[in-house]
């Protein structure tokens, strides 16, 4: 990296700093807009976003900002991507949001079609298992709309 | 940024309960095993130790720089506290391997509960009992442990790692948590304490070599990637040992749950009802990346995931993604519904239109007209006999032309009947081209597969008489018949 890249500094909820090269987080359009919006910014504040989550980000963005200097396969950022996503449940959801807050666009899709595949598959009450939902339908509304599904049977 | 805090680092996974409690209390009285109720009450007088991974409070600095110089790993306890030296975490981590041979080795009895240096004759390398730890460690996972060997300070960092242990399960406080696991006792190595000291290792190792100082990191490399799988394959095992165990809780047990399991990763309730604390738009996307059967099966999660699923503009998409002409050809809406009554049901209609696409068969192939390529379509049967056993042939090929006032007589009633649309927005020139070369010659077109008679039959009475399609598009026959040659 070049040392006399420009940086600034995002804060976390949680009070951690992190620096970081302005032309890497540009990846977040909300980020870019602070930046072109004010100028000489030191220190941008991120209070929906936890450190721990803030990392993530950041080494996302580094590593998809480092793919213009240097090309990889896409079997490698496949890869990357899929390792970047082997977390648990609750930060997956935290980086959903995050990548929302900040505007990362390929981010957003990865980290929903992480979701998306967990659902995947499933039925019904398995997906209210794996995510905790509470199924709010009364036995004769649930069989209704059983019968207007029927076609997609059970896998 | 100093403010006590009661989640600490490291425990991204869930705890593991100690194997051999009663035998390591005995001979660790005072430092693994302090009265519970104790070291949870009067978190600044615990042991150091068990701060390992806390932040420590301004107050503590003065006793923590003296406990500094007597022991180099309590560097790593402090650090936030020693931003004064101007060294980065990494730089003092570099620092300690490089410099710990000065020191002399660890000694429990350094170190009392209080957190005052202490003189004491027991020395970590003397006490049997180490090993009986050791072994515990080694036998829940020779690979990390046979790497740690290798370490200058590897008893020093098992009992380090021991110690952490321990500190977790003090802090649970929850029996039921210990049942959990009673059989294992291994630090993850998806936790930060895992990885960084795997870091020192690195560190320490090639400070000790000079042969490796110069030249290719090659090595180091590899032993970093060899480092993320065992780190990576831990978390993914976790994860589906979370999803069996019981990461999934009824509203009653929720919290115990998410004490269990989740107290370390999650600083929310978000964890219990995931979807909950999602904006709409982002559920939307979410549900925008499932197929047609998720789709369907989702919509009878709850009444949100209904709502939500019943989002016409989905449907549309699912639709669109097997027969993409249905967005432009009107016409082409009879030939899939039939006597359904979409009028009453337009604003649903194409919820209702999928389930019908579903069944139809289509097949992909490419159309050519005597050695020239002219479109790649897709083919969806709408009527007659399957074609079984194949379906449609990868490539058809016209090869003769006959008038279409032939068509009548020739066609049979049970021949399958097809729509054929362009498979791309690249396909429509060759595919409109090509029907606007028959109509202009009043032709239907024949493909031969070997007994089969494939026609391609362009708008016109026939199609809109006999096979109830009156669009622009192209329209076909298969059968296994002769039809008559102009």
């Amino acid at each position: 990296m070049n040392n006399n890249s420009k940086t600034v500094k995002l804060v976390s909820s949680d009070n951690e700093i992190f620096e970081v090269e302005t032309s890497i987080i540009s990846l977040s359009e909300t980020i870019k807009n602070v930046l072109e919006d004010t100028e000489d910014t030191e220190s941008i504040p991120l209070p929906n976003v936890e450190g721990r989550i803030l990392a993530k980000v950041v080494e996302y963005c580094r590593y998809h900002s480092l793919l213009k200097t240097i090309p990889q396969s896409e079997e490698d950022i496949e890869r990357w991507d899929r390792e970047f996503l082997n977390v648990d449940q609750p930060t997956l959801f935290h980086l959903i949001l995050a990548a929302n807050y900040l505007d990362i666009k390929s981010l957003l899709d990865l980290t929903c079609k992480r979701v998306a595949d967990m659902i995947k598959g499933k039925k019904p009450e398995e997906i209210r298992k794996e995510f905790n939902i509470v199924n709010d339908f009364t036995p004769e509304e649930e069989e209704e709309v059983r019968r207007e599904n029927a076609w997609c049977e059970d896998p | 940024m100093q403010k006590e805090q009661n989640t600490s680092y490291g425990e991204g996974t869930p705890l593991r309960g100690c194997a051999d409690r009663v035998a390591l209390e005995a001979i660790f009285p005072r430092v693994c095993f302090p009265h519970r109720r104790q070291s949870s009450r009067r978190v600044p007088q615990r042991p150091l130790f068990f701060r390992h991974f806390r932040r420590i409070p301004e107050n503590q600095v003065s006793t923590l720089e003296q406990l500094q110089e007597a022991q180099p790993c309590l560097n790593e306890c402090c650090e936030s506290n020693l931003d004064e030296e101007g060294l980065t975490a990494p730089e003092r981590r570099v620092r300690d391997c490089a410099t710990s041979s000065q020191y002399p080795p660890l000694t429990l009895g350094n170190i009392s509960q209080s957190g005052v240096v202490e003189h004491s004759p027991i020395d970590v390398n003397d006490v049997d009992c180490t090993s009986r730890e050791k072994m515990d460690l080694e036998s829940c996972d020779l690979s990390y442990q046979a790497q740690r060997l290798s370490h200058p300070y590897s008893e020093q960092l098992s009992l380090d790692r021991f110690l952490h242990q321990r500190e977790l399960c003090e802090d649970r406080e929850d029996e039921s948590f210990q049942e959990l696991d009673e059989t294992q006792f291994v630090e993850s190595p998806d936790s930060v304490s895992f990885i960084l000291s795997e870091l020192q290792g690195i560190v320490a190792c090639v400070d000790s070599k000079p042969s490796l100082a110069t030249g290719s990191c090659s090595f180091i490399r590899d032993r970093l990637r060899t480092l993320l799988v065992v780190s990576s394959s831990y978390a993914r095992q976790n994860q589906s040992q979370l999803r069996e165990s019981g990461s999934v809780c009824t509203e009653s047990d929720s919290c115990v749950c998410l004490k269990k399991h989740w107290d370390s990763t999650c600083s929310s309730f978000l964890c219990l009802q995931p979807f909950s604390f999602l904006p709409d738009d982002i559920v939307r996307l979410i549900l925008r990346f499932l197929e047609a059967d998720d789709l369907g099966r989702a919509r009878r999660v709850c009444k949100k995931w209904y709502e939500f699923c019943s989002d016409e503009s989905l449907w549309k998409e699912q639709c669109l993604s097997r027969w993409r002409s249905l967005e432009w050809d009107e016409s082409a809406w009879a030939l899939v519904t039939g006597d359904m009554p979409l009028e009453e049901n337009y604003s649903r209609r194409w919820m209702l239109l999928f389930p019908r696409l579903n069944q139809m068969p289509y097949y992909c192939c490419r159309l050519q007209k005597t050695g020239r390529f002219i479109c790649n379509l897709r083919a969806h049967q709408f009527g007659g006999n399957p074609l079984i056993p194949y379906g449609l042939g990868q490539t058809l090929i016209v090869e003769r032309r006959f008038n279409i006032s032939h068509l009548e007589t020739f066609v049979l009633p049970d021949a399958a009947r097809f729509y054929f649309e362009p498979e791309t927005r690249e396909d429509e020139e060759g595919y409109f081209a090509f029907i606007e070369y028959l109509l202009h010659r009043n032709r239907a077109g024949l493909a031969l597969e070997g007994e089969r008679r494939i026609i391609f039959i362009p708008p016109c009475d026939y199609s809109s008489h006999y096979l109830q399609y009156s669009g622009k598009g192209l329209v076909g026959i298969v059968q296994r018949s002769y039809p008559p040659l102009s």
